[in-house]
């Protein structure tokens, strides 16, 4: 006999709790009771997790795709030929993801966390990467300072001035074709107070 | 469907019977699992046919290889408690000076961070849910900030950063109520 685990699983979310939270369709009220109980349960946490990362997940092309794609690209431009009688007006529904990328980001390696002092910013090259354009935010998201380079390192201006015990953050990204850019995660660090 | 069956897969073949196992569970009874589905609008079918496609996948996964080792826990329980307590408290912390709470012969170290951890828990215990989520899945689950806005339903990574900043804040503050100013309880 199989388990049911599109069912409630005792002690755990229902499938459509999980996805009604990840979706932000909870009210406040049920939202606070599935927050609860993702703090205190790993598996549901889990869930969560890998759930929210699969429907963001873009899944690779595929070479046999594209005589499919040229057979359906051909048979919607016959269609869109035909004249209709009436224009549909209708929205399309949202049926398919975001385009596909497979471009590797680059990486910020540092400045990261709490340090004594930030004179340069570092991170890992991009393949084919010719140009990065690096951003430094306050801890509002406004720009502080940003700048181009084809090296993957840069010296921060003298003119630049950090608050100790303020939070910071920057991103790097690459072009690595004509009006192509791929970004890094965003990097928070934070320059800490002078011990006593 | 395939991409939740790729992603649980240990290899092709696993992947595919997998996939096989998901698509003969959909379709059982006549579509009774789909049917399930509550179109109300708000849930969109695609993210709750992600739930229902890992689940039937992990199960097609312990009929067939079992379980995941247990052994493995304790050990990732005690990595999570020591990085999280590092981690929260890494600005009034020697952080050089917290030992592993693992490592054999350093009692007096041991014996500190279990009362550190202890602390942290009682503290922690008395936060709003949303915000023990959010320690929690930056933490322990090491989630990056831009997933953890996502999952959590923030704006931006900034919206992230601000109340993680606010409430790690809170958290130093308690700590400090009861009486944690450095690295020695």
């Amino acid at each position: 006999m199989h388990p049911e685990p599109a069912q409630p699983r005792s002690g755990h979310l229902e499938s459509g709790e999980v996805a009604a939270y990840l979706d932000g369709a909870l009210s406040p009220s049920e939202r606070t009771r599935v927050e609860a109980h993702l703090a205190d349960c790993d598996a549901c946490r889990m869930e969560v997790i890998d759930v929210g990362r699969l429907v963001r997940a873009r899944p690779s092309p595929r070479r046999w795709y594209l005589p499919v794609a040229a057979v359906a690209a051909a048979a919607a431009a016959i269609l869109l030929l035909i004249p209709r009688p009436e224009q549909d007006t209708l929205e399309p529904p949202d049926y398919r993801e975001p385009v596909i990328t497979t471009t590797v980001a680059p990486v910020a390696i540092a400045p990261r966390g709490a340090i004594r002092t930030a004179g340069r910013l570092i991170w890992s090259s991009a393949p084919h990467a010719d140009r990065y354009q690096v951003a430094v935010f306050d801890s509002t998201g406004r720009v502080l300072w940003e700048t181009q380079t084809s090296d993957t390192a840069t010296l921060l201006p003298s003119s630049l001035r950090f608050q100790p015990g303020a939070s910071y953050h920057w991103k790097v990204k690459a072009q690595t074709s004509w009006n192509r850019w791929v970004s890094s995660d965003l990097v928070e660090f934070s320059i800490g107070r002078p011990r006593p | 469907m395939l991409h939740t069956a790729r992603a649980l897969g240990r290899d092709h073949d696993a992947t595919m019977d997998a996939y096989a196992y998901l698509l003969e569970h959909l379709h059982g009874d006549d579509f009774r699992r789909l049917r399930g589905y509550v179109a109300d609008g708000r849930t969109k079918f695609t993210t709750w046919l992600v739930v229902v496609a890992r689940r039937l996948c992990l199960d097609h996964l312990r009929q067939r290889y079992g379980r995941p080792q247990e052994s493995e826990s304790p050990d990732r329980a005690a990595h999570a408690a020591r990085r999280r307590l590092v981690d929260l408290l890494a600005e009034e912390l020697d952080v050089s000076g917290v030992a592993d709470p693992t490592a054999e012969g350093n009692p007096e170290a041991q014996l500190r961070a279990k009362e550190l951890s202890r602390a942290l828990a009682g503290v922690l215990a008395g936060f709003e849910p949303r915000d023990r989520l959010l320690l929690k899945l930056r933490f322990e689950d090491g989630l990056p900030a831009s997933d953890i806005g996502q999952v959590m339903g923030f704006a931006t990574q900034f919206h992230v950063y601000r109340r993680l900043n606010a409430v790690l804040g809170q958290v130093r503050a308690a700590m400090r109520g009861r009486g944690v100013q450095d690295s020695e309880p």
